[in-house]
């Protein structure tokens, strides 16, 4: 059950920053922090690796959020990190010619 | 996990969160308080520890959580000067990379075709004979992300132990043109300068180099400062857009290889404007051009000016394709000296075939314009490697260098290092072992046709991977009887998986390390938690085999008065027997193979402090000098009188190391010349290779991490739209990509991050099921030897859905 702390930096545009907080703040995975000039402090927490993921696409993709920086990290609950090794094992598409 | 310790968890990462934004403000106050905090929020037996990240050279420092022998949380470390607290993606990863469910814990042997595992003791004494077999055919290949002590050990084993220089890192790839660019210009490696410089630049331009993706966490000191309402210009000069060309004002693109012409331009307009700085050039410069050697030979400011008249802004667009008005807007920049101005790179201008050159000549452009040696005006090479710098460039660990910036063929430098290695004089070979590609070039030629290398063993890198052309520097061996790989690796790899046998290994925290950064920065971190099974530091794997010949009479591992080469002494003076892995770490191995390399760095004015002081800090960037006070004192920027303590009292800018002896820096001339392969009719277009965000080089941990993976689960091609369309080629499409050395089936991928022009394409080589090396060209600088990845001709053909 991974939980981050990030730094956003966002847009310079105000209005686009506005929206940005508007939608930011309407996710409950997410607790905002005290935005200092462009750069926000946020916590995310997910119920599982696959959900944080999904998550930290998001808010790096969102409109308004130019950069995005890792502080934090708790894994201490995390016991699925190579579920997806074992998928991607089995993922040989192509191959080379020789 | 109760809902309160996750609120509390929460709050402890918006902590981290809300310091690292204040950290960036220089909240000195906040930053203290966050470590106390961390260790109260983690009340429940977490420990913390500082160390350097594991993956790239800008070494950010993380403070790892570890509880019941487990890393189990990360966090950037607010006391860093480097980082701030702040990590990139990957920085999160360094902690799960250590948990894949298939990290390798036993020695593996082929036999009949299978690897079956073995004893420890087996693994040795099959090495112990290789070696003992034909030492002179023994050679290590091993890399930037080697430890300080690891490479140093490695080192020592070699070049003072087998009497042999075939040694040689996978740095020889990424940085070797740095290098050599650095002593053609100064005399001495690696950068005057430090990070301070992208705090304090006017304008920042990036040669060929992605710091947003690449060095995301230097790159975001400039996104910072912007969001502070400072004016920073940047200027991206590329052959692709890429992250970066998105924060920057201009984007410079030019056909490859002709980076040497824009360079040459605005050499020419300075000359013509009458804007470089007299002065300095006057006080500080030499001039030089190519007669086939490093150094060159001498040519007179007015030999200079000649051969730059050709290079107009005009011949230049002509070259280049840039037009020639932004070529007169660099000249302007670099000729107004209110400005600050650093120039930053990496792989794109070192892999190259005219690396060094092209390396030379943007050192040259910041010597002739006076900008230098002032905080913010500086010529700075990035590294792909967490130690790059400190393990192959300062350890030297090439095939031609000895520790400390000595080379194997200098006679005196072979004596100093023979007296400190306590060897006889004349057990060091004077003649420069195999490069990289010649290394690998003769384990694949059969030894009846000359191929003298017998075995290479290979320590944390992947060349079955990572080598150019690997269907001729790789391949072949494996299929030879009388070629015998060894591979020590963490993980499988496209490497271990040809391997004759594997030896597993600790990775980072599970050992005692040092790294050196990019901005010559030492850093040092203890062992945190145990490696899986039966995995072994590097560094014992050699001193483990140093003490079988050893035991078997192999005189090369005797110093001159019959002690073994790698001996430590405890407290009581009785040697341990750090080869017994039981005991390795009944004492610090990597403290006393620091201390005895520390005598090998006052020569080149690269003093490093005792190993302790290391301890206590966050790195320390050298020259480290003691005051009188006994405290140690890093440098920020050499060579100039305000910082270095080695430039002498009124000099202003020193350069000690001159290759003229004059304390002169040379400028030189290297005209353009084109690249060693072209497009042409048959192969119509430009095969540019590279890095991902999400991957780290060969991608051996980052590929194990859910996140990472899925965010970029494999190989693609970038290709030009319009290129794209005239062949009927969509988005998403299989299409074949050819060179004259093989070919690839790949997904093609348009508008993506990275949008490279009409007639070229891209490719990452993170991806061993897409391994893009068995296409890409071998061809090398001739003074680096570092090939160039960076540009060959392909082809490009679209595949019908039913062809498999």
């Amino acid at each position: 059950m991974p939980v981050y702390g990030v730094v956003l930096t966002l847009d310079d545009d105000p209005q686009v920053r506005r929206r940005l907080m508007a939608s930011l703040g309407a996710e409950p995975w997410l607790m905002l922090g005290v935005r200092q000039g462009s750069r926000l402090p946020v916590a995310m927490e997910a119920d599982s690796v696959e959900e944080g993921e999904r998550q930290w696409a998001q808010l790096e993709s969102s409109p308004g959020v130019t950069f995005m920086e890792l502080v934090f990290v708790d894994f201490s609950d995390v016991d699925e990190v190579d579920r997806h090794i074992l998928r991607r094992k089995k993922r040989h598409m192509w191959e080379v010619e020789r | 996990m109760s809902v309160d310790r996750r609120t509390f968890l929460k709050l402890s990462a918006l902590s981290a969160a809300t310091a690292a934004t204040s950290s960036v403000s220089a909240q000195d106050e906040v930053r203290d308080a966050i470590p106390a905090g961390l260790k109260a929020q983690h009340g429940d037996g977490v420990k913390w520890a500082k160390a350097p990240c594991r993956f790239c050279g800008t070494g950010c420092h993380v403070q790892v959580g570890v509880r019941d022998k487990k890393v189990v949380a990360i966090a950037g470390d607010q006391k860093a000067a480097v980082n701030k607290g702040l990590l990139c993606v990957k920085g999160y990863h360094v902690g799960l990379a250590l948990y894949g469910r298939d990290r390798l814990t036993q020695p593996l042997l082929r036999k009949n075709g299978r690897q079956v595992p073995i004893s420890w003791d087996e693994a040795l004494d099959i090495i112990a004979e290789r070696v003992s077999k034909a030492p002179e055919g023994f050679a290590f290949y091993g890399s930037g992300q080697w430890t300080i002590p690891e490479g140093y050990a490695a080192n020592k084993f070699m070049k003072a132990g087998l009497s042999n220089n075939h040694i040689d890192p996978n740095a020889r790839l990424c940085m070797a043109s740095a290098v050599t660019g650095f002593i053609a210009t100064y005399g001495v490696d690696e950068p005057a300068g430090c990070y301070q410089d992208l705090d304090e630049c006017d304008v920042l331009i990036t040669w060929g180099n992605n710091p947003a993706e690449m060095h995301p966490v230097l790159f975001s000191r400039l996104v910072n400062r912007r969001s502070r309402g400072e004016e920073v210009l940047m200027i991206d000069i590329g052959t692709r857009r890429t992250r970066t060309t998105g924060f920057c004002q201009h984007y410079l693109e030019f056909k490859p290889q002709s980076d040497l012409a824009i360079a040459n331009g605005i050499a020419h307009i300075l000359l013509r404007d009458g804007t470089y700085d007299k002065d300095f050039v006057e006080r500080f410069c030499n001039f030089r051009a190519d007669n086939g050697q490093l150094k060159g030979k001498a040519i007179t400011f007015e030999d200079y000016r000649r051969e730059l008249a050709a290079y107009t802004p005009e011949y230049v667009e002509e070259l280049s394709g840039v037009p020639a008005r932004d070529i007169e807007m660099l000249g302007k920049l670099f000729g107004d000296r209110k400005l600050r101005i650093t120039s930053l790179w990496c792989m794109g201008m070192n892999q190259h075939t005219r690396g060094t050159a092209v390396n030379t000549l943007v050192h040259g452009l910041h010597l002739l314009s006076g900008h230098f040696g002032k905080p913010g005006d500086a010529p700075t090479s990035l590294t792909g490697q967490p130690s790059a710098c400190g393990t192959v460039r300062e350890v030297g660990t090439l095939a031609h260098a000895l520790p400390g910036g000595r080379v194997v063929a200098n006679e005196k430098h072979r004596a100093q290092a023979e007296q400190f290695w306590n060897v006889p004089s004349g057990r060091i070979n004077p003649k420069p072992g195999h490069h990289t590609v010649k290394m690998w070039e003769s384990f694949c030629t059969p030894e009846a046709k000359g191929g003298d290398i017998h075995t290479i063993w290979v320590q944390v890198t992947n060349p079955g991977q990572t080598l150019p052309n690997t269907d001729k520097l790789f391949s072949p061996s494996r299929s030879m009887k009388d070629k015998f790989l060894i591979v020590s690796d963490v993980y499988p790899t496209a490497t271990t998986r040809d391997a004759d046998l594997v030896l597993p290994s600790a990775m980072w925290v599970e050992k005692n390390g040092m790294f050196g950064n990019s901005e010559r920065r030492t850093q040092q971190w203890f062992r945190m938690v145990p490696p899986p099974g039966q995995a072994r530091d590097d560094c014992w794997q050699t001193i483990a085999v140093a003490r079988r010949l050893y035991d078997k009479g192999f005189a090369g591992m005797r110093d001159k008065d019959g002690r073994f080469l790698f001996s430590v002494r405890g407290k009581d003076k009785a040697e341990v027997p750090i080869w017994e892995w039981e005991r390795y770490y009944d004492v610090n191995v990597d403290k006393h193979l620091f201390e005895e390399y520390r005598l090998f760095t006052r020569l080149k004015h690269k003093d490093l402090a005792p190993y302790d002081e290391y301890v206590k800090a966050r790195g320390l960037r050298w020259p480290v000098v003691q005051r009188p006070d006994k405290t140690w004192r890093e440098t920020r920027f050499r060579f100039s009188e305000f910082d270095d303590p080695y430039v002498e009292k009124g000099a202003k800018i020193q350069f000690y190391h001159s290759t003229t002896g004059d304390n002169r820096a040379q400028v030189w001339f290297r005209p353009y010349e084109p690249p060693p392969e072209v497009p042409d009719d048959h192969y119509p277009l430009w095969l540019c290779t590279g890095r991902v965000l999400e991957h780290w080089h060969s991608g051996t941990m980052t590929r194990r991490i859910p996140q990472l993976e899925r965010a970029m689960p494999g190989a693609y091609l970038e290709m030009n739209p319009e290129d794209a369309r005239d062949q009927g080629i969509g988005d998403g499409d299989l299409v074949k990509l050819e060179t004259r050395r093989g070919s690839l089936k790949l997904r093609v991928w348009l508008d993506g991050r990275g949008k490279p022009p009409r007639g070229s394409v891209f490719v990452p080589f993170f991806d061993e099921e897409l391994l893009i090396n068995k296409l890409t060209l071998e061809a090398f600088d001739p003074y680096s030897k570092q090939p160039d990845y960076k540009k060959c001709a392909a082809r490009v053909s679209r595949l019908k859905r039913s062809e498999p």
